[in-house]
């Protein structure tokens, strides 16, 4: 049986979530958005929280969130989960990678982007927070 | 043992389009059609979770079976068989996991979904999922095909009469999922939703081996009892249950702290063994 004495970690932490806007257009890309400029330390990434931001609330809807490593404009993608809200005010759980991820060297700046499948295509405001293990 | 990773990406399928849209059939438990998920893929997959949008007709309560399959169009071979159990008439469904992680679609296969589900109403059903391209060097993985027990069939409702012990506990009866597993297996998930009263209290399952009178509990789970909000998907224990011998009976009892008498509907997810 896997276990670990490695502390899970949330980030942000104490904070709230890294918020982006759902484009108008149904699975259309956001830019991305920063979630740190530079990780302290090489992480595993382990999963993420998806949940609503301020009264702006979308929509229930499935949902895609592209995860990645590089400079602004430079962006790789290391991993994308496919989601779903429940409920316009509604939060999802923590939504687990179904594998630990060792993508994310020390230092590397990471964000992410959303594709929302939103049927009335109405923006709405998202907040996006990772969970992790130091490597 | 230390925690697995990968440096292989995470990826959706389908991927930057809607779900997988299946038509449920108006006949209870009567399979839909396959329809196609992926011509195939390169390289061989491995599937960790799923997502789910029952997008209306069916009541509160109805269980449904999507079953994963692969081959080509009319011979194809269920992978996996994933039941959850609905908490309102239209709903999304969280990403939810699949354990043990699926090692059985191979490189270049069609793969292919249907559903079929417990109410004699039309609905559409859809479906995506979540998977790593093989190698990614993970050990944790199984060819086995998930199965459920009931399947096909009616989900096991646990009842309870509310009467209480002197600690102010009552427990139900024992229900049988299975007169005999067909071959050894792990226990991997269940669900579990109540359908009638004691809602918003804590609930307690034991999953027991043996015959009628002679159950020897094997696992205790607990969950909070609700009905008509949220959603309801399988929970997976902590790791699979690795004590259900070929040819055993498999019952479940309800345990709750409340005196009004009560129903929980439940199924379970094994894999058979060797994993």
């Amino acid at each position: 049986m896997q276990s670990t004495t490695k502390v899970l970690k949330c980030y942000p932490t104490s904070a709230a979530g890294v918020t982006v806007q759902n484009s108008g257009t149904s699975l259309t890309s956001t830019a991305f958005v920063q979630i740190h400029a530079a990780i302290p330390a090489a992480w595993l990434l382990a999963g993420l929280l998806m949940s609503n931001s301020s009264s702006t609330s979308p929509s229930a809807a499935s949902w895609e969130i592209d995860i990645a490593v590089g400079g602004a404009g430079s962006e790789t993608v290391i991993a994308t989960l496919r989601g779903a809200r429940v409920s316009g005010n509604g939060q999802s759980p923590m939504n687990r990678f179904g594998i630990l991820i060792d993508a994310l060297p020390s230092g590397s700046r990471l964000s992410y982007r959303l594709r929302y499948q939103n049927a009335t295509n109405t923006p709405g405001l998202h907040r996006v927070s990772v969970f992790y293990y130091d490597k | 043992m230390a925690f697995e990773t990968t440096t292989v990406p995470c990826k959706p399928l389908p991927s930057a389009a809607a779900g997988t849209s299946m038509s449920a059939s108006a006949s209870a438990w009567a399979n839909s059609s396959w329809v196609q998920v992926s011509a195939g893929l390169t390289p061989a997959i491995q599937v960790v979770s799923m997502v789910v949008h029952a997008a209306g007709g069916g009541a509160v309560g109805d269980e449904i079976e999507v079953d994963l399959g692969t081959g080509l169009a009319a011979s194809e071979v269920v992978v996996a068989t994933v039941r959850f159990c609905k908490s309102s008439t239209a709903q999304y469904v969280p990403n939810f996991d699949l354990r043990p992680i699926l090692d059985n679609i191979a490189a270049s296969t069609r793969i292919a979904v249907r559903c079929r589900h417990r109410d004699a109403s039309a609905q559409t059903i859809i479906v995506g999922w979540n998977y790593y391209e093989k190698p990614t060097g993970i050990a944790q993985v199984s060819a086995q095909p998930h199965k459920w027990l009931p399947s096909a069939a009616n989900g096991v409702d646990l009842t309870g009469s509310g009467a209480v012990d002197s600690d102010g506990l009552s427990t139900g009866a024992y229900f049988e999922l299975t007169s005999s597993l067909s071959a050894a297996a792990v226990l991997c998930a269940f669900y579990a939703q109540v359908i009638a009263t004691a809602v918003n209290t804590p609930h307690w399952i034991d999953f027991a081996t043996g015959t009628a009178g002679n159950e020897v509990v094997k696992a205790t789970v607990k969950v909070r009892g609700r009905t008509n909000v949220g959603y309801n998907v399988p929970y997976t224990l902590p790791a699979p249950l690795d004590l259900f011998a070929a040819g055993v009976r498999i019952a479940a009892r309800l345990r709750y702290r409340s005196t009004s008498a009560t129903s929980l509907r439940t199924a379970i997810q094994i894999a058979e063994k060797t994993l």
